[in-house]
């Protein structure tokens, strides 16, 4: 391995380990981290505070004992006749000038050589004990010499006091945040994991149909957010529920005419003796045969149109495409006895998607013919920037309660699917609105039952922003 | 063997009828729940078939209604919806027994003649009523082991009479429950009927079965 390999190596067990960490640190859970962090530095805070207050209280402390060791010196020296070696935690010793010790004693670990003091009192450390001396000339009639007083500061029990007190009140107070903190944020993440679990239950059971609850209390983020989330579900549960209808409606409108082919196949096969009985039976089944396979045209229609989410849109010459329409109906109805009026003014052009704009409208001409008793009229004409296509028919007409829902997918005024009573599944006017929509219009249904039934169509003519797609709402 | 066929699609309606009625039952049709309610009432049947997403009244509707009037004819509920709450419900409105369509005629003909059987607390096929063993999906019947050739309507008339052995039934009840709804009657239709089958199940027995009794009407008779 080169040593070039080798850095690199290192630089990635580094990379590595930082990666570890960091990992580590993202498994660690939120409340603890937040508890974490908040506890470390109210620990850094405390640890300051009380090494600040102790060496305030320390300093304090050393002035005054200054203060007493030089006095006690003082009046030590005056009265030398009273000398103690021992006075209120002060040493007093008498020495030569030579330091000759001729009174008193050394305190344990005082250094033996040390500098004269006087004037002022010195500190000298030894042994982790601060001592502070001081000393006095002095001379009798015996001998010249000084006076020196020695004191260590001893932590007076008074101050240990103080210390712990601080020390176990901290604690306490950090103890006491910690935990209350710690509990306070998981009650206040409650939600979240109530959150969690009901995502997990949904994914698990694939039941949309469940709820967070909403914590009762305040209205913060996670009521914020369980709302939120709990409005998703909604949306979601519609839209699975549409699907899921829409399933169930296919399956359904399958099943009569497969039925229908089964039954007259098992009949044929088992008692059809002559042709005609034959004939009869293979007719039915080719009519079944042709309704399903327009069905499920209709359904791929349908698909195509609700997954595209961008139409090709070129000019659409409506005039042309209405009248052509107008003539291609008017020789399929030549022999029904129903009239096709029409009045469609010229130039009308908007930009569009032709192919699913003629199928829509073609859906509409459908449904007219079919409930028709003998007028059907077209008109299409501009007003102000909206192309406005109308179809009218006298037939019977749709009921008030009904006008509302007619554009939903699969649905139908009578519950019962006689295909002999209205020829239909439920998809035309569905895909009109689709496409009436996709091209940023409206439409609107208008009835009296037994008396006309129209359907308006309003497109817009000038151009919308986004010209380059229509986007699918 | 009676039933009434209940449902929307002509077609479906058509076909099921022309093959039940191949299978040898006597079939009435009709295309909607309130027809339903009343050929239930008017007329005995030993098993309804029926569709639930009807016009006029619906099929559970119907169900209900007919269950509420104290009628206990077993009813199929023969139907494009498939979820369990559909089922679930279909049987607890009243109904015996459930068939998803598409569904297979020979089923649908097994399990009508397994309702018919229950409703007359048969457990087998082969019905012992005297001396008569009479199987009802093989329309056959033996008097002593001795095979009878009988008519279709003239084995429906002695299964009928047979399913109430010892007990009196009106012309009437016999017209109901043995011809279609349509069939236009003749007053001694069911006098023509009843004399060819004695020809056939009581000659030459010294015990005579099919017994006339006077101002009422019949009874096939198995103990004095």
């Amino acid at each position: 391995m080169s040593s070039e390999q080798k850095n690199n190596s290192s630089h990635h067990d580094l990379n590595s380990m930082s990666d570890a960490l960091a990992h580590l640190w993202n498994r660690i859970p939120l409340t603890f981290k937040i508890m974490l962090w908040y506890s470390l530095f109210l620990g850094v805070l405390i640890i300051s505070m009380s090494v600040f207050y102790y060496n305030y209280i320390n300093s304090s402390d050393a002035a005054e004992i200054r203060n007493r060791l030089q006095q006690q010196t003082l009046v030590m020296s005056t009265n030398m006749r009273k000398f103690t070696p021992y006075q209120e935690g002060t040493f007093f010793l008498v020495y030569t000038q030579d330091g000759v010790i001729l009174k008193g004693y050394i305190p344990d670990s005082f250094p033996n050589q040390s500098n004269l003091s006087l004037g002022q009192v010195s500190e000298l450390e030894a042994n982790g004990v601060t001592f502070y001396y001081y000393d006095v000339p002095i001379s009798t009639a015996d001998y010249k010499g000084f006076l020196r007083a020695i004191t260590s500061q001893k932590v007076t029990d008074k101050r240990a006091n103080t210390i712990y007190a601080l020390v176990l009140v901290s604690v306490i107070a950090l103890l006491i945040s910690s935990v209350g903190g710690y509990l306070f944020v998981k009650q206040g993440l409650k939600p979240l994991r109530k959150l969690t679990q009901t995502a997990r239950i949904i994914a698990r059971n694939n039941d949309l149909s469940r709820r967070i609850e909403l914590p009762d209390i305040a209205k913060d983020e996670v009521y914020e957010l369980t709302t939120t989330f709990n409005r998703m579900l909604s949306g979601l549960e519609n839209s699975s529920n549409r699907e899921k209808q829409f399933n169930s409606d296919v399956s359904h409108e399958l099943r009569t005419p497969i039925s229908i082919i089964q039954a007259e196949s098992e009949y044929g096969l088992k008692y059809a003796k002559t042709p005609e009985e034959m004939r009869e039976g293979m007719t039915h089944i080719f009519e079944q045969a042709k309704f399903m396979s327009s069905l499920v045209s209709q359904l791929l229609d349908v698909a195509r149109l609700e997954n595209s989410y961008e139409l090709d849109i070129a000019p659409v010459d409506v005039t042309s495409l209405l009248n052509n329409m107008v003539h291609h109906y008017r020789r399929l109805c030549a022999d029904k006895n129903i009239t096709i009026k029409s009045s469609i003014s010229d130039n009308l052009t908007i930009l569009g998607h032709e192919i699913s704009l003629r199928r829509a409208v073609s859906n509409l001409i459908d449904n007219a013919v079919k409930f028709t008793h003998s007028t059907i009229e077209i008109t299409a004409k501009q007003n102000n920037f909206y192309l406005v296509i109308e179809i009218t028919d006298d037939g019977i007409g749709i009921e008030e309660e009904h006008l509302k829902q007619i554009f939903n997918r699969m649905y139908q005024t009578e519950q019962s699917r006689n295909k002999k009573s209205n020829h239909g599944i439920g998809l035309g006017l569905y895909f009109v609105d689709k496409v009436v929509h996709l091209h940023h219009g409206t439409i609107v249904a208008n009835s009296k039952p037994n008396v006309f039934t129209t359907f308006t169509i309003t497109l817009p003519l000038q151009d919308v922003p986004e010209r380059d797609s229509i986007d699918l709402l | 063997m009676k039933v009434l066929l209940v449902e929307d699609e002509e077609m479906l309606n058509g076909i099921t009828a022309k093959y039940l009625r191949a299978e040898n039952m006597t079939v009435d049709t009709c295309f909607n729940g309130q027809q339903t309610i009343e050929y239930a009432n008017t007329s005995s049947y030993d098993v309804i078939v029926m569709d639930i997403m009807m016009p006029v009244v619906d099929g559970l509707t119907a169900l209900e209604q007919i269950r509420n009037e104290g009628n206990t004819t077993p009813i199929l509920l023969l139907t494009a919806k498939d979820s369990l709450d559909d089922k679930v419900t279909g049987l607890n409105t009243g109904a015996d027994d459930y068939l998803v369509k598409p569904f297979d005629l020979e089923e649908l003909t097994a399990r009508i003649y397994a309702l018919a059987r229950r409703n007359t607390r048969h457990a087998q096929n082969d019905i012992k009523v005297g001396p008569l063993t009479i199987n009802v999906p093989q329309r056959t019947v033996k008097r002593d082991g001795e095979t009878l050739s009988l008519t279709a309507k003239e084995f429906d008339l002695l299964y009928y009479l047979a399913s109430n052995e010892n007990i009196v039934l009106s012309r009437q009840q016999i017209l109901d429950h043995v011809w279609e709804y349509d069939y236009e009657s003749y007053s001694n239709l069911i006098d023509v009927y009843i004399k060819e089958l004695r020809k056939k199940v009581d000659t030459d027995k010294h015990v005579k079965l099919i017994q006339t009794v006077r101002g009422v009407g019949y009874v096939l008779r198995t103990e004095e």
